[in-house]
């Protein structure tokens, strides 16, 4: 009697160890599985974080990769363009010149050269894209006399200004005085812009505007290009300084173009100190305002400019801040300036 | 009387016909006109693909020279309609054009043009391109 008992009270001791030990069992197996499955969560969300960057890093190589593609086929059509001018005049001229007077001759000629020098200035833009790529691109920084650099610029860009029925405004103000920068750089910028405007403007206005302005108690030199032409929408906007990009891929079939000039022109003036703000709207025309510190740029913004840590995909920076402009009467309006003809 | 033909490209005796030149570019159009009216033919020309498309339904060419890359409307849209409309699909369209890759060829023989060159213009081969189809439409 007295051994059943034990035996039942042993029993039912061992049994609730059993249980409790299992519960025990039980609990650590539960925690184990949590951390695991915690732990496997985290590698998943790691993996899709992985795969994620993968995917921006593959999307961003194929888009590299299709923007120099499309940048060979335009470079390509750039460059024969010219070169059926070139050839086509010249060896017209072999066959002709028996039957042509000398100022026939001189007239043919002339157009020959005209389309040398074109091909030459695709040559140096690519070769300039290059230097500012391996940071090499260097500003020979001086006085510039702003008045009389836009005179002559007036004068090299009026033909193409006004090619298209445009009519072409130069508008100086008075005080613009001088300003420290590579004036050879900043020629070529406004050269491009107002190519640009001409480009895109038909029977209409490009105004180039220079006035001095106080910006954060700092002296700048504002210099607009502003058209009347065809604008652009918002994502022609985003890729407007791209290398290599053009606004969209019928603009190279209708317009022409590298679309290494725009880009050039923001390496330019970031190089100086500055930067180009862009203002347009789709159908009402658009204003490229060149803006660069009278004193001339602090050296390290020459460097951080150069090389190719300069993102263009992402123009927008505090000076390229505004898009649209609101249209008064269907025009363009102006910036105030106090100027004088 | 040229100094540059070449054996690959004799050129070929040309053919009192009429040409109508659908080009933008101002040099190019000037150029091939000279050249082509000098080899005998008559020279129409056209600026954009639009008016390209309106001439060759009023003016009945021979044969159509016709650039990529036009305004208002380009030189494959216009091969397009030169092809769609009874009146004018039978006239030779001939794509010109310094696009110059496959992609480009295909794409203009696929918008129904006969033939395709590019530009710089190779001037005999150009004139062999122009006479064959020429000679097809005999």
């Amino acid at each position: 009697m007295l051994f059943l008992a034990g035996a039942f009270v042993a029993s039912v001791a061992c049994f609730v160890w059993h249980r409790r030990r299992s519960a025990a069992l039980q609990e650590a197996w539960r925690a184990e599985s949590l951390a695991a499955q915690q732990a496997l969560d985290a590698t998943v969300k790691q993996l899709a974080t992985a795969r994620d960057s993968a995917t921006e890093a593959r999307e961003k190589a194929e888009a590299a990769s299709k923007a120099k593609s499309m940048f060979l086929a335009n470079m390509s059509h750039e460059l024969r363009t010219p070169l059926n001018a070139i050839i086509g005049y010249s060896e017209m001229l072999q066959e002709d010149a028996a039957d042509m007077t000398p100022d026939e001759i001189a007239a043919d000629l002339k157009k020959v050269t005209g389309a040398g020098k074109h091909l030459l200035s695709l040559i140096n833009d690519v070769l300039d894209f290059s230097k500012i790529e391996a940071g090499r691109m260097e500003l020979l920084l001086e006085p510039v006399d702003v008045a009389a650099l836009t005179r002559d610029v007036e004068g090299t860009a009026a033909p193409v200004v006004k090619k298209q029925g445009n009519q072409f405004v130069v508008d100086i103000a008075s005080d613009v005085g001088t300003m420290h920068a590579d004036s050879g750089k900043v020629r070529q910028v406004l050269l491009n812009l107002l190519s640009n405007a001409g480009k895109f403007t038909t029977n209409g206005t490009v105004t180039l505007r220079i006035t001095r302005t106080d910006r954060d108690g700092e002296d700048w030199i504002a210099l607009a290009v502003e058209d009347t032409g065809v604008g652009m929408s918002r994502e022609q906007f985003g890729r407007l300084f791209q290398a290599f990009a053009q606004a969209d891929a019928t603009t190279h079939r209708e317009h022409g173009g590298t679309g290494l000039g725009l880009a050039l022109c923001r390496r330019f003036c970031l190089m100086m100190g500055g930067d180009i703000e862009v203002e347009s709207k789709a159908g009402s025309g658009s204003v490229f305002t060149v803006m660069l510190p009278a004193r001339g740029p602090e050296p390290d913004s020459i460097d951080a400019a150069a090389g190719d840590e300069v993102d263009d995909a992402q123009p927008i920076s505090f000076h390229t801040r505004m898009f649209q402009i609101p249209t008064v009467n269907g025009m363009v309006p102006r910036p105030s300036a106090d100027s004088n003809t | 009387m040229s100094t540059l033909d070449t054996a690959e490209y004799p050129v070929p005796e040309t053919t009192r016909a009429t040409v109508l030149l659908v080009e933008a570019n101002e040099l190019d159009r000037d150029m091939l006109t000279r050249r082509l009216q000098r080899r005998g033919y008559d020279v129409l020309t056209a600026l954009d693909g639009a008016s390209g498309v309106a001439m060759t339904a009023t003016h009945r060419p021979d044969i159509v020279l016709l650039d990529m890359g036009l305004p208002v409307m380009d030189g494959l849209e216009a091969t397009r309609r030169i092809k769609a409309h009874p009146d004018t699909k039978q006239v030779p369209v001939l794509v010109l054009t310094a696009h110059a890759l496959v992609h480009d060829r295909e794409r203009a023989f696929g918008a129904g043009c006969d033939d395709f060159d590019t530009k710089p213009v190779e001037f005999p081969r150009l004139l062999s391109k122009m006479e064959a189809l020429l000679d097809a439409r005999r």
